[in-house]
């Protein structure tokens, strides 16, 4: 099996004294882990960093062992994010819950643009917290767990979508909600459409939401909890007054 | 696999292919050294590593590996105690001491946090660090972590605890390294390089 694709880098553990073991998020096949000899190296080391991008030759002998991976670095990588804490907080939480929540060897080209998006949007620090919502919610919708904000679930109602059913993922408007509305999500305007505006409060309700139906639908499943990072991204981005 | 060595000399050769560095083959080739040269090389080398073994402690200062406590470096007096450098591992501590351009004390955080390991603060020494901060001498904290996603994390962790301390708190610089040639830098490397630029 032998095949060359875009990728990035979701972690890398060191394996030996001189290799690795890195997970990657490619363009075609989705997450493969594979092992890097001379990963430990220190011509190898600065790009097997969590979203640095790479051109992966992978190969091995048959589909199912553990392969082994040549990687050749495209870009900057991570160090371009080495001086900003928040964004730093955002890239390793988006590999994370890409790692956690993509299965292996399933291909999911949607993932891989989404990850893609955001790691070019982390440079920009206004807006990178809501393409990190869009992203999850692209995740989620890879993995068929798609929200849908199209219509309001009571009444199909397609205006003054304010709310979320934290069962069906699906938009309930405001008066189909106003009754049950300490028990439905919000929905923020910007995941209606790009040109909804970021208001205070948005990107709190949208990583609110995403989370909730990490959890339901991806992360409780594999009895698992969202991993650390996602929940310090909360925290530093609370703290900073970005929420 | 049959061995024609006894017991003790396989028990060796497993023991030390464990090393860094060692594989089975150079652990029998170390295994044979060492008995060769067993008044030079072997009973030595067993009484130092039995009295490293007995006597070397982390510093309860600053976490570096020394028989006494509190370590060489904390106790020098010719030490300046307003300079703190942050170092992940002992490894980094004696890295730096290998220059011998510093000339402050340590603080041996014990790892780095690491949000895909879920390593948090608490597994670190951040709260020792913290207090040695606090008791009114130090001037300066320099971070020398890792130019990695999880060292740059930590030292932006770090930041933020020491900034009500009111010290000055600096990090190692990144850019080409003494040697370094442009056209074998990773793109990374180069581009930090040119963001840190100075009058020439």
């Amino acid at each position: 099996m032998e095949w060359t694709d875009d990728a990035y880098v979701l972690a890398a553990r060191a394996h030996g004294e001189a290799g690795a073991i890195v997970d990657l998020l490619t363009e075609s096949r989705g997450r493969y882990v594979a092992h890097v000899a001379g990963g430990a190296s220190r011509r190898m080391k600065p790009f097997l960093q969590p979203g640095a991008r790479v051109i992966v030759g992978y190969r091995s002998r048959t589909s199912e062992q553990l392969g082994s991976a040549q990687l050749e670095p495209v870009g900057e990588g991570p160090s371009a994010l080495f001086d900003d804490p928040l964004a730093l907080a955002g890239l390793s939480a988006a590999a994370a819950v890409a790692q956690g929540a993509l299965p292996e060897r399933e291909a999911h080209p949607g993932a891989f643009l989404a990850f893609e998006a955001l790691t070019l949007a982390l440079t920009h620090a206004e807006i990178w917290p809501a393409v990190f919502v869009r992203f999850e919610a692209g995740l989620l919708e890879e993995l068929g767990f798609g929200l849908d904000f199209s219509r309001c679930a009571a009444t199909g109602s397609t205006d003054d979508l304010i709310w979320v059913s934290p069962k069906s993922g699906r938009a309930v408007s405001r008066e189909a909600g106003e009754p049950y509305r300490d028990r439905l999500l919000a929905l923020p305007p910007f995941l209606l459409s790009a040109q909804g505006g970021l208001r205070a409060g948005d990107v709190g309700a949208g990583l609110a939401l995403t989370a909730h139906f990490l959890e339901l639908n991806v992360f409780n499943p594999l009895n698992r909890p969202l991993p650390p990072s996602r929940v310090w991204l909360v925290d530093k981005l609370t703290e900073a007054g970005r929420l | 696999m049959a061995s024609s060595a006894g017991p003790e000399i396989e028990r060796l050769i497993s023991l030390l292919s464990k090393l860094p560095g060692m594989g089975p083959r150079s652990a029998r080739r170390a295994t044979l050294a060492l008995l060769k040269k067993r008044d030079q090389l072997m009973n030595p080398l067993a009484q130092a590593m039995a009295e490293a073994a007995e006597r070397v402690r982390p510093c309860s200062n600053c976490g570096a590996l020394d028989t006494r406590d509190p370590c060489a470096i904390c106790s020098d007096p010719e030490r300046d105690r307003t300079l703190i450098c942050v170092v992940e591992e002992a490894g980094a501590l004696w890295a730096m001491e290998r220059v011998g351009a510093f000339r402050g004390r340590y603080h041996v955080l014990g790892g780095l946090l690491s949000a895909l390991d879920g390593i948090g603060p608490d597994a670190l020494k951040v709260s020792e660090l913290v207090g040695r901060v606090g008791q009114g001498e130090v001037a300066e904290v320099i971070l020398a972590l890792p130019a990695t996603v999880d060292g740059q994390t930590t030292a932006h962790y770090l930041t933020d605890r020491l900034a009500a301390s009111g010290v000055a708190v600096t990090s190692l610089a990144r850019g080409v390294p003494v040697g370094g040639e442009l056209d074998w830098l990773d793109d990374g490397t180069i581009a930090q390089a040119l963001r840190a630029r100075r009058p020439a």
